[in-house]
């Protein structure tokens, strides 16, 4: 087991993070999904990632997990590199765990909840015989209380609900320190989500886990996270605790997003854009804003934002 | 029979005693039991429910989509005729002509080989045997009223060089294209941000500015969705309806302990769930079938199924507390 | 699952199944079945009679014999030739589906294979050694695990990109457990239908070389019955054909149909159990 350091280094450090895709074989236009981006997640901490489909949030969690490589920059995981995904080691793996945004699309289809529950437990080798695994199984069924009875089904043969219970009755197999939850309830009545958002919560605050939250509404993402960020085009535009940011929005976008003032939807804007992200569908822009992009700046008391008006 | 009927307003669908059975593989699933419900001309519904209460059914019962192996009886009646006695040829001349339908799946629901303008345009060509040059400049006028810019480059193009939410714009222009009375949408937000459920909401009130006589159902679980749009609410609730209130009314006090539990679970009002599992339809709990779950249960609520009892001109529910 | 799929033919797979079982229970027990030794000559053009159920044809071949002896040279090539090139064209799709990097060499390949038409190929090949029926076997699978290939990988492709692979993935899955675990059992009902469905062409195209004549002249099987039998004409002029050459066409249409029977049925199976239904 590797040593920890003391609570007040990041447990995930991003350091100018950068993901260009390609779409298109030669010629493909280049898209920035993730652009400059820094990012730090305490042990225990947890934040929320927020903004628009499309801004880069579901990108920059999987690169935090080490799934996707980033063009550029760095992602330490307690020290120990991630950003070449081939080169993890495999008992860092263990350490962190992944909610998929679609429950239905988390589990292979051919097997019982039962051995998809069980699957990292068998990768990772950490159990000796049946019975203990059994044992284990049945006790995070509890954890996540999803009946037991439905541990021989099939996961389309149960509710959307019920799986992403077993989901993260998976993730927590294997202890994780670190899960990033990709939008785990958009998907879900919002009964269920009610469930799961809090079951979330509890099992975060019980067994210490860093969490990283995505999700579209920010109402979520602040009942989630202790601070949110929001992306903006693959850039955060805005980083705060979540009642600064909730009660004193300062980028206009954010203000948007919380329903102070009406953002319109533009559906096809440029895609790289040479000055601030928010541009075309800013209401307070000014000159400066088309030429230069502003940079992400502490305002005081830990709140940071991208605006040329602070 | 207690249903709504106001005499006020014309009524332009009515449905009574439906219900929907499903053969399976384990046996005889009731889905729908016993609705009956009226939609009056122009006014905007939002049927709500969590999946499995056969709400998306009941949209799909009213156009007849439903898949071989479902059995349904009752009457679904429009303009005098019942939806689900008439032969095909005049189905066809209802479905789109009269009663339209937005897809759920929004990905799936346009097909990749054609070009939008005619995707849009053919059921004027089908329906008013418009030319092809008027039903392409009504696809091309439909686009730049949903702000689809630019138009005509849109319609010369096909569906996968469009956005989600420039393809969800396209599904709801070619379900109206031909002005139908009725419009009936599936979960038109589903999965979707909030800028584009905004959108979404904007386009909604632009078609009803369009056609102010147009009827709308929509079919959804979103509660902030409904509360921008609609006029009355119908709650289902494994499989039956369960309330049928005003949309002010419902939001403010909603009468069904179901529905206040509902509210309570939105992020907005705390996020608290509802206790327990939801009902199967597969296997309904006995009396109400809310009862499992409920904190006012009493023991006529685990017997017997309560009533739609009517409160006033609009406002109904199924709950043994309102019976005094 | 798998199995189930496979037990849940519909009757157009029953009955394609029970044909193909019936063709094979012939091959393997031909010797015992059979009325004559398939060596043994007798009078020409013999019409149907008790001695010879089906006849005898322009050697003087117990017809019937010969058709029972050519379905075991049918089932061989077409078993056979299924299990090579399935075999190795599923792992050509499983290594092009997960490696996203090897992909654009092996489409290249695999079209270059496509556009091969080996009928013509094997005409060539017999001109310079006479194809016995293992070659016949060698040259059908080299040509056939490319068709294979190229309709498995877009299936392990989607399945690869499943948010679930992602995320073993993360919990530190390798990619062959990945691909052996989860990628190959979803790509196995369609494997199957492939594979009878390569069997089934494998079967035609050895029919089509024997009815050419490219043959060992000692196979006995379909094809080389129909070329025989078409060499004479006055075969045509009298009633003879309906024994001659009626017999074996109509067992390589009935095996051909069987098959495609399955492979139809196994297809339209597989798709709509993998999704998730919700209404």
């Amino acid at each position: 087991m590797m040593r920890f350091n003391s609570l007040k280094t990041p447990l995930v450090q991003g350091i100018n993070l950068t993901k260009i895709f390609r779409y298109g074989l030669i010629w493909g236009e280049p898209v920035e999904a993730v652009k400059n981006v820094n990012i730090n997640l305490l042990r225990g901490a947890s934040l929320s990632l927020t903004g628009e489909s499309g801004s880069g949030k579901t990108t920059l969690g999987k690169i935090l997990l080490g799934i996707i490589r980033p063009t550029s920059g760095k992602v330490l995981f307690n020290g120990i590199d991630l950003t070449n995904p081939k080169r993890v080691p495999k008992y860092i793996r263990r350490m962190m765990s992944y909610i998929p945004q679609h429950p239905e699309e988390a589990f292979d289809p051919r097997w019982r909840l039962y051995d998809n529950i069980a699957e990292p437990l068998r990768i990772h080798k950490l159990i000796g015989s049946k019975e203990e695994e059994k044992e284990i199984i049945f006790k995070l069924a509890e954890d996540v209380s999803l009946d037991t009875s439905l541990l021989n089904r099939r996961p389309f043969e149960v509710s959307g609900g019920e799986i992403q219970r077993a989901v993260i009755a998976s993730a927590l197999a294997t202890n994780p320190l670190f899960m990033v939850c990709d939008e785990p309830t958009s998907m879900l009545d919002i009964s269920t989500q009610a469930d799961i958002l809090r079951l979330l919560k509890n099992i975060r605050d019980k067994l210490n886990i860093s969490l990283l939250f995505i999700s579209h509404d920010i109402e979520i993402a602040s009942f989630m996270g202790f601070k949110i960020a929001v992306m903006l085009k693959g850039r955060i535009v805005e980083m705060a605790d979540v009642d600064k940011l909730i009660n004193e929005p300062l980028h206009p976008y954010t203000q948007g997003l919380l329903g102070i003032v009406k953002v319109e939807y533009v559906s096809s804007y440029a895609k790289n854009c040479r000055g601030c992200p928010y541009y075309d569908r800013c209401p307070v822009k000014m000159l400066p804003c088309r030429e230069k992009e502003p940079k992400l700046k502490n305002v005081g008391g830990d709140h940071y934002v991208a605006c040329f008006r602070y | 029979m207690s249903h709504v009927s106001d005499t006020s307003k014309e009524v332009i669908l009515s449905i009574r005693d439906l219900k929907v059975k499903f053969y399976t593989e384990e046996g005889e699933v009731t889905v729908i039991s016993d609705v009956n419900l009226d939609l009056f001309k122009g006014e905007t519904v939002a049927l709500i429910g969590e999946s499995g209460s056969g709400k998306s059914i009941l949209g799909h019962t009213i156009i007849r989509l439903l898949p071989k192996n479902a059995n349904v009886s009752g009457h679904i009646i429009y303009k005098g005729i019942d939806l689900l006695k008439i032969d095909s040829s005049l189905l066809r001349n209802i479905r789109g002509r009269e009663i339209a339908w937005i897809p759920q799946m929004v990905g799936s629901s346009l097909n990749p080989t054609v070009k939008i303008g005619v995707q849009i345009g053919e059921v004027l060509i089908d329906h008013y045997n418009y030319r092809n040059q008027r039903a392409w400049s009504s696809a091309i006028d439909l686009l730049k009223l949903f702000e689809v810019e630019p138009a005509e480059e849109v319609a010369k193009g096909y569906p996968h060089q469009l956005s989600g939410g420039m393809k969800q714009r396209v599904l709801i222009a070619s379900a109206i294209a031909a002005r139908p009375n009725l419009l009936i949408a599936d979960e038109p937000t589903k999965g979707l941000d909030t800028i584009k459920k905004t959108l979404i909401v904007n386009i909604f009130k632009k078609i009803k500015d369009l056609k102010p006589d147009l009827s709308i159902l929509l079919i959804t679980h979103d509660l902030k969705f409904a509360r921008e749009l609609a006029d009355r609410v119908i709650v289902m609730y494994c499989g039956k309806v369960i309330e049928i209130n005003d949309k002010n009314s419902f939001f403010e006090l909603p009468l069904h302990p179901y529905s206040k539990l509902l509210l309570k679970s939105l992020p907005s009002k705390g996020l608290y769930p509802i206790p327990g599992k939801p009902a199967n339809v597969a296997n309904p709990p006995s009396g109400c079938r809310f009862h499992p779950r409920c904190p006012y249960a009493s023991d006529i609520c685990e017997k017997s199924s309560p009533p739609l009892i009517k409160l006033d001109l609009n406002r109904c529910v199924a709950c043994w507390l309102y019976k005094r | 699952m798998d199995v189930k799929a496979l037990s849940f033919l519909g009757i157009k797979g029953k009955i394609g199944l029970i044909i193909i079982l019936f063709v094979v229970f012939i091959g393997i027990t031909a010797p015992v079945i059979s009325p004559y030794d398939p060596t043994s000559l007798f009078e020409p053009f013999e019409p149907p009679s008790s001695t010879h159920l089906l006849g005898t044809d322009d050697v003087g071949h117990d017809v019937l014999t010969i058709l029972i002896y050519g379905a075991r040279v049918s089932i061989l090539v077409g078993f056979a030739t299924a299990t090579i090139s399935t075999f190795i064209g599923l792992l050509t799709a499983l290594i092009a589906g997960c490696y996203e990097g090897l992909d654009p060499i092996i489409s290249r390949i695999l079209d270059f294979f496509l556009v091969i038409p080996r009928i013509p190929f094997i005409v060539i090949i017999s001109a310079f050694l006479t194809p016995n029926i293992f070659i016949v076997i060698l040259v059908l699978s080299f040509f056939g695990w490319a068709k294979t290939a190229r309709v498995i990988k877009p299936l392990v492709k989607q399945v690869y990109s499943r948010e679930y692979v992602k995320r073993l993935k993360c919990i530190g899955a390798g990619n062959w457990y990945i691909i052996l675990r989860h990628i190959l059992p979803a790509t196995f009902p369609l494997a199957v239908a492939q594979f009878v469905l390569e069997g089934g062409h494998a079967i035609l195209a050895e029919a089509s070389i024997g009815f050419f004549g490219l043959e060992d002249p000692s196979t006995l099987s379909w094809g080389m019955e129909i070329n025989h039998a078409l060499q004479k004409s006055i075969i045509f002029l009298t009633n003879i054909w309906t024994w001659v050459l009626g017999p074996p066409i109509l067992m390589l249409t009935i095996t051909l149909l069987s098959t495609t029977f399955i492979s139809i049925d196994l297809e339209t199976r597989i798709n709509p159990r993998l999704k998730v239904r919700s209404w």
